[in-house]
């Protein structure tokens, strides 16, 4: 069924298997930008109203041009940001309720383009290319191959969790609260079993823990080029959410 | 090697769960190179765990052979490259991000080049009338296009014999047609597990007859399912 987390994620699937400047654009220099981009949020000082107004326009507009470059929709991607802030949210409301309003503020304007920026990188890099520049920049093989599982195995389990609430509305079931747990249970068990399976195809088909690589990656003068815009970027934010 | 050698040979193979039971109870079986055999029998009778055998998945007390390599830990990866193994569900088998990734997995394992690779994969996708397809996720496919597409990935390991788990399980009838179609033009040797019978009996000559882990009965597949009441629809 496609609705739900699973459609967010197909059509983000879809926006990255688009073609354009920066979706030609290695890996490896998108993920070390996207870097830069959320140290600077997090580093950005914002003190006053005007320089919190200040930064945050400066980080939308370096998003916004990131988003129209790669031919996405920009209102759709930073509407997809909003999905943070029911987890950052709550520690806003505290700030908040301390009596610190630009405080909180801050973070709900920072965790979203955080979160803007996260989207435009995987809205524009296919999640293959993406796992292989993260391995390339040597993020430990055993934690690539981990994601990797779990991005792929993500789509059965909704599937089958879909499966089992068709199954208990069909049976009349109404006890929220058990089904929610049952349904842990059940997942967990048949991941499991699942996993065992995997782990079989994997060995018959000669594998071992490593995923090979079918695209090389090689970093151009364009990457760098990149990498060096962001860099100012980045820079320019920390010092526009510094000004007075 | 002549094709009146076996290409498989398995004598007094046995294997128990970590429980205890028993699951295999001596199988002795052979077949030989370009041969197609149905293993028939009731769930838990063993077939699969007879399978999960040939390309060490499983270990057992017994001898194997496949291929002229006798079985043992040192050459499990000389053995699985000449096994290509077909999953009942191929959700468990296509685990790479797309297509073309996840059929040129096994060429790569095999030291490939990866351009090689890449063409063996798009050979194979091509056989099975999915090259459009390379570089889509396989979660956004049929079930039928994802069990050839795990085929494919089989297939691109270039290997002497193909054992196919209950491969009509996901399948509808066209899907089922196809996929027959197109086994029905593969030279490998071919093991095949099902309990569809009317599938079995078009793809293979012989069977056997699997029973609380023992063979009971090996020979033509319609004498067989006649005589073990495993009727041909």
């Amino acid at each position: 069924m496609n609705r739900g987390p699973l459609a967010s994620i197909r059509t983000l699937e879809d926006w990255s298997r688009s073609d354009s400047w920066l979706h030609r654009r290695d890996p490896r220099a998108k993920l070390l930008s996207a870097l830069f981009v959320l140290v600077a949020l997090a580093l950005m000082p914002a003190r006053g109203a005007a320089s919190l107004c200040l930064g945050v326009a400066a980080a939308f507009a370096i998003l916004a041009t990131a988003a129209i470059s790669a031919r996405l929709p920009v209102l759709t991607i930073l509407a997809r940001g909003w999905v943070v802030l029911p987890f950052t949210g709550l520690f806003a409301l505290l700030a908040w309720m301390e009596g610190d309003p630009h405080r909180a503020l801050s973070l709900l304007a920072k965790s979203w383009l955080s979160a803007v920026a996260v989207v435009v990188l995987m809205a524009s890099t296919p999640l293959e290319r993406l796992f292989a520049g993260l391995e390339k920049m040597g993020l430990p093989l055993l934690l690539v191959s981990v994601v990797q599982f779990v991005w792929r195995y993500l789509h059965v389990a909704f599937a089958q969790l879909d499966r089992m609430r068709i199954a208990r509305a069909a049976r009349g079931g109404e006890h929220r609260f058990v089904f929610a747990t049952s349904t842990v249970a059940v997942l967990f068990a048949s991941s499991a079993a699942r996993a065992e399976r995997v782990h079989w195809a994997l060995l018959s088909r000669g594998g071992e823990s490593h995923f090979p690589l079918l695209y090389p990656l090689r970093m151009r003068w364009v990457d760098y080029a990149l990498l060096a815009a962001a860099w100012l970027s980045a820079a320019l934010l920390v010092v526009s959410g510094g000004l007075r | 090697m002549s094709h009146h050698q076996p290409i498989i040979e398995v004598r007094g193979l046995r294997y128990r769960y970590e429980d205890g039971t028993e699951a295999l109870s001596g199988i002795d079986f052979m077949v030989h190179r370009g041969e197609r055999v149905s293993l028939l029998g009731a769930n838990g009778s063993g077939k699969t765990t007879f399978l999960l055998h040939l390309n060490g998945i499983l270990r057992g007390e017994g001898f194997i052979e496949v291929a002229g390599t006798e079985l043992s830990k040192a050459n499990l990866k000389e053995i699985r490259r000449k096994i290509g193994f077909l999953f009942q569900d191929p959700e468990d088998q296509l685990f790479l991000p797309t297509v073309l990734e996840d059929v040129a997995f096994s060429p790569l394992e095999q030291g490939c080049p990866v351009e090689e690779a890449k063409r063996r994969a798009m050979a194979a996708l091509e056989w099975v009338g999915l090259a459009a397809d390379a570089h889509r996720a396989p979660h956004r496919l049929s079930a039928g296009q994802r069990q050839r597409v795990a085929l494919a990935g089989v297939l691109a390991a270039e290997p002497e014999i193909l054992v196919l788990d209950e491969p009509t399980t996901h399948l509808d009838p066209p899907s089922r047609r196809s996929l027959l179609a197109l086994l029905d033009t593969l030279p490998q040797t071919i093991l095949l597990v099902t309990h569809d019978v009317a599938f079995a009996a078009r793809l293979t000559r012989r069977a056997v007859f699997f029973d609380h882990g023992r063979i009971v009965a090996d020979g033509p597949i319609q004498t067989l399912v006649r005589e073990s009441h495993w009727t041909l629809d």
